[in-house]
């Protein structure tokens, strides 16, 4: 018994003197100007960010940059938020959602890139004019370097779409509505639907709805997002119609109201269409079957709308901390990692599209595009996305509507009508307590 | 003669109930080797298996760690708590000083404060101690239970006077006391604590997923119910099954062996209220 | 049950004021660790819990001022008391299948059938089981289209039930997991009540003629009726602490029929980083939790 308690204690001292260790092995300190950055963690953008920062690193021995994934596993956004809180951020990070920057820019955590020289008018000459707005906090400043995007688009199963008798992509709703009627059919007979027009993810967790009700709102309303100067302005017939379009399309199966266990469209090809964005090409690529063809489309717009197709963007800034002891030397970096050539090893690297205006007409890009037609439609897509409201109660306007979503269009529950004043009553009184503007 | 169909009724019965509670376990044993397109049939017969899941799996994640990890956080914390839950259940029990009714009383009440009320303080707690993405925000909040206290307290109410007296009339101090004297004698409620404790952080989903974000730092349940919710299993059942089946084997493993010990001991912590 | 009861023991040999000094010194030193483990993970949550509940607070900035900002929006807030009564719903479900099965299960074990630890071990299998193993098993046990139980259902020509997808099903889903996951825990503690009645009380009673369910009335319900109370309150404890089956298996939905409370202070908390009113959320279910025990505890003492 007593060898016994002997060697517990021992255990115990031993997991106490790691718990001291890892508590220490925090701080770290060196000579010479260091930076840390985080950037995303899937592997094609890890890789890109060594790339650069190891070129930045060749060139600037004495303002070196650590590059760190951010820390795995859970929401990005959280990470930050936390990292911030807990004074642990680092100096730059390349992959902050836009939906919180707000929030971390009313906490003080980021650095205003208007107290930058120039860093602000660098911004806005990269971009397409028409995005760089959208990007401006509630208090005019800017707290992100808007980087890169995804376009949103549908892409389409081809080959399943001709079996059906389908020969053209959907660009409005009732031509989707009549190539959907086409699709869906119960082909074993057991009086359960097993071919569906497009796949929805039926979860209940606001970030779906960036992949079905938000590209539809911002292709219905020709490019208007959730807010407007700090108001709701998703109070309006197009809001409506999506909500009925999509109730119709639950009720009608033209979506499933299921989970599916594995890939069911490219690999079970139970569906016709998926939402996606760019990053799909290369995973369709890989685990697609011999006779399966795809193309990508416009999100579809109401019959009578007229103009150019907007859908939503998908985002990603780049930030300065303002824990950070050297924002110059941040801004410089970040010039260098958003420059020309930069973007062309985005491209390569990661397939994402760079924030930069005039994409396809540069000629150092023109390779790229040869080589991946595919890409071609998305980078045109660019300059007409939409990313998020810089608002700090965004998720909550989000999460209003996706509660909705879920009762009106997912469940018939209730009239589109009513999910939507519903939903502006709920974003209206976060907007009122804890709103910009 | 009734008595014998009964009996055998009975069994037949029983032997139903047992069936629906051993076979999910033993389907998804199997259904993880089974090949992906045959994974969602009822039965356990495959065209051929294959441990393609598992590779997939720790390729993805690095649920070893986490397993190690689970390991670290439950041993220190239950270690813990038998060496200081002991020590004041025996300062409660046996001992006269001040104060004593008063934190029996907190104890007491420390016990029927619902959780809920302090989750987002105690985080809070974490993140200003620094303590986020650490073992000491997994372990150290565990390091007492009131329930245990109670339980030692008890325990100890029930030995002799004349124990703690002859050992100080030999010049024993209390802690030898408590560690030479009572705790040979407290095999039972050492078992019990040691199993409830354990099992409960063993088992302990939320906290992990409340003060981890570091993957190297999570523990099983965090790092396989992030695994089924968020994107990296990319809908693959398999996969997910075979996160849920290296998570259950240990544990099923350990119960076969200890089972009465187990049953006994959580049956215990079922009296809590 | 001796274990709240305070009972005041302590050295005999107190007659020596020197000794009755040293006792209580060592009794000071070895609460201690306690008195600082109270004082940093109850107290001090406990106390900023208060505070927080007074102040919007999005953690990376400074306390903001609320006053009852946090309450009047509770009060009216929609998701909230579908969250109490999803649980309150989760509690109906659950605790008469916990009560009724693990009632049947144990009387029979008690009879003197083959094979009766293994069946005991096999029923508490699950409780051993971590939940999230548990859940993420059952997730595809209920899969609409291609879960077991659809399959299962299919051989005898039952159309496919929506066990998750639907908002009317999924929360007596859940409540049926739980069952199987609990009702071995109950099963043990049914049994360890019934084996208290000795056998000769029933030989007794069928002498004087009583009837199965005189016998079950007034002998087997005494018995048993302190581990209903148990089930009662471990179910209701268990109901407004529902998290990781829910977060799993639904994410809450659909249509916030399964979130609970405490997937609601996360939701608050981490997904829209408003900590002050996740405080007030969990400072709100506190006061229901502990409302709903003492209620219960009230109509079970009345019956006795």
């Amino acid at each position: 018994m007593r060898r016994w308690l002997k060697s517990t204690c021992k255990l115990l001292l031993f997991v106490a003197a790691g718990l001291l260790m890892l508590g220490c092995s925090r701080t770290q300190e060196s000579d010479g100007v260091r930076l840390l950055m985080w950037s995303a963690t899937n592997p094609q953008e890890i890789d890109h960010a060594r790339a650069l920062v190891n070129a930045w690193n060749e060139a600037h021995p004495d303002t070196l940059i650590v590059l760190q994934p951010l820390p795995e596993g859970r929401s990005g956004e959280e990470v930050l938020i936390i990292a911030a809180a807990g004074k642990t951020a680092p100096d730059i990070c390349t992959n902050i959602p836009p939906v919180i920057a707000p929030l971390l820019a009313d906490a003080g955590a980021l650095v205003p890139l208007d107290s930058i020289a120039g860093a602000r008018e660098s911004i806005r000459a990269r971009m397409p004019a028409e995005l760089f707005e959208t990007f401006v906090d509630g208090d005019g400043l800017l707290y992100q370097v808007p980087w890169k995007g995804n376009p949103i688009l549908i892409q389409y199963n081809t080959t399943m779409l001709r079996a059906c008798g389908v020969e053209k992509l959907p660009e409005t709703w009732s031509e989707f509505a009549t190539a959907a009627e086409m699709v869906v059919a119960d082909l074993d007979g057991d009086g359960g639907i097993d071919r569906w027009m497009n796949i929805i993810n039926p979860i209940s967790e606001w970030r779906q709805r960036l992949f079905d009700f938000y590209p539809f709102f911002i292709a219905a309303t020709g490019g208007e997002t959730l807010l407007k100067d700090g108001q709701v302005n998703f109070d309006r017939p197009e809001t409506e119609q999506v909500f009925a379009f999509f109730q119709q399309g639950f009720e009608r199966k033209w979506f499933s109201r299921s989970v599916f266990a594995g890939d069911a469209f490219v690999v079970g090809e139970r569906f016709a269409s998926r939402v996606t964005g760019p990053w799909n090409i290369a995973y369709t690529e890989r685990f697609k079957g011999t006779d399966f063809t795809y193309e990508f489309g416009p999100i579809p717009v109401p019959d009578d709308y007229e103009g150019t197709k907007y859908t939503f963007g998908d985002p990603k800034s780049i930030g300065i901390f303002s824990t950070t002891k050297y924002p110059d030397v941040a801004w410089e970096f970040i010039e260098f990692y958003t420059s020309r050539s930069a973007d062309l090893k985005l491209l390569e690297y990661t397939s994402q599209l760079p924030l930069r205006d005039g994409l396809l007409a540069d000629t150092l890009y023109a390779d790229y595009f040869a080589t991946h037609p595919r890409m071609v439609q998305f980078a045109e897509q660019v300059p007409f996305t939409r990313g998020f409201d810089q608002n700090p109660v965004m998720q909550e306007v989000f999460d209003a509507l996706a509660a909705q979503f879920d009762a009106v269009c997912i469940h018939s529950r209730r009239t589109p009508e009513e999910g939507v004043a519903r939903a502006a009553e709920r974003s209206e009184t976060a907007l009122r307590l804890r709103g910009d503007g | 003669m009734t008595n014998r169909w009964m009996k055998w009724i009975g069994f037949a019965a029983m032997a139903l109930v047992a069936f629906s509670f051993l076979y999910p376990f033993l389907w998804m044993f199997v259904a993880t080797i089974k090949p992906e397109t045959e994974i969602t049939e009822v039965g356990l017969l495959a065209s051929s298996y294959n441990v393609d899941n598992y590779k997939v799996l720790l390729d993805r994640i690095p649920i070893l760690r986490a397993f190690f990890n689970s390991l670290i956080v439950s041993v220190a914390s239950t270690v813990a708590v038998l060496i200081f839950c002991s020590l004041a259940g025996y300062a409660l029990a046996r001992l006269r000083f001040p104060g004593r009714g008063f934190i029996h009383n907190l104890i007491l009440f420390t016990m029927v404060m619902p959780f809920q009320l302090t989750l987002i303080p105690l985080y809070v707690l974490m993140v200003k101690f620094g303590w986020v993405d650490t073992y000491a925000a997994l372990i150290l909040p565990y390091t007492m239970s009131a329930f245990a206290i109670l339980l030692f307290r008890q325990f100890f109410l029930q030995m002799p006077q004349d124990l703690i007296d002859a050992a100080r009339i030999d010049g024993l101090g209390e802690l030898s006391i408590l560690f030479r004297i009572f705790w040979p004698l407290s095999r039972p409620i050492l078992i019990t604590v040691g199993i409830v404790h354990f099992m409960g952080i063993w088992n302990e989903a939320l906290w992990p997923l409340i003060v981890i974000r570091d993957e190297m730092l999570m523990t099983m349940p965090q790092m396989v119910a992030l695994f089924a919710v968020a994107g990296q299993a990319e809908g693959q059942f398999g996969v997910q099954l075979s996160a849920a089946a290296l998570m259950t084997l240990p544990v099923v493993i350990v119960f076969v062996f200890l089972q009465r010990y187990f049953i006994e001991s959580m049956a215990t912590s079922g009296l809590k209220e | 049950m001796s274990l709240f009861t305070s009972v005041d023991h302590g050295s005999t040999v107190t007659k020596h004021p020197g000794l009755a000094a040293k006792e209580a010194r060592a009794g000071r030193i070895l609460i201690a660790p306690y008195v600082i483990f109270f004082l940093i993970f109850s107290a001090y949550p406990l106390i900023f819990s208060l505070v927080l509940v007074f102040h919007h607070w999005s953690i990376v900035g400074p306390l903001e001022w609320a006053g009852l900002d946090n309450f009047a929006e509770l009060i009216s807030d929609d998701v909230f008391w579908k969250s109490i009564t999803n649980t309150l719903l989760f509690i109906i479900i659950h605790v008469p299948l916990q009560v009724v099965v693990a009632l049947f299960l144990a009387a029979v074990l008690n009879e003197n059938i083959p094979a009766r630890g293994f069946f005991r071990a096999s029923f508490f299998l699950p409780v051993v089981v971590s939940g999230v193993a548990v859940t993420v098993l059952w997730k595809q046990l209920f899969s609409t289209d291609a879960g077991l139980f659809n399959q299962v259902l299919a051989w005898f020509n039952i159309a496919r039930v929506p066990w998750l997808s639907s908002p009317d099903w999924a929360m007596p889903s859940i409540a049926v997991m739980a069952t199987w996951k609990n009702v071995g825990l109950y099963v043990i503690l049914f049994l360890a009540g019934l084996q208290n009645v000795p056998r000769s009380l029933y030989e007794a009673a069928e002498m004087d003629g009583a009837g199965w369910w005189d016998k079950f009335r007034y002998i087997t319900v005494p018995a048993i009726n302190p581990v209903v109370v148990i089930v009662l309150i471990l179910s209701t404890l268990g109901g407004f602490s529902l998290f990781i089956e829910p977060y799993v298996l639904t994410g809450g939905g659909p249509m916030n029929s399964t979130l609970s409370g405490v997937l609601y202070i996360y939701r608050q908390a981490f997904g829209f980083f408003r900590m002050g009113y996740a405080a007030t959320v969990g400072l709100a279910l506190a006061v229901v939790v502990v409302g709903v025990v003492l209620i219960q505890r009230r109509i079970v003492e009345r019956e006795d």
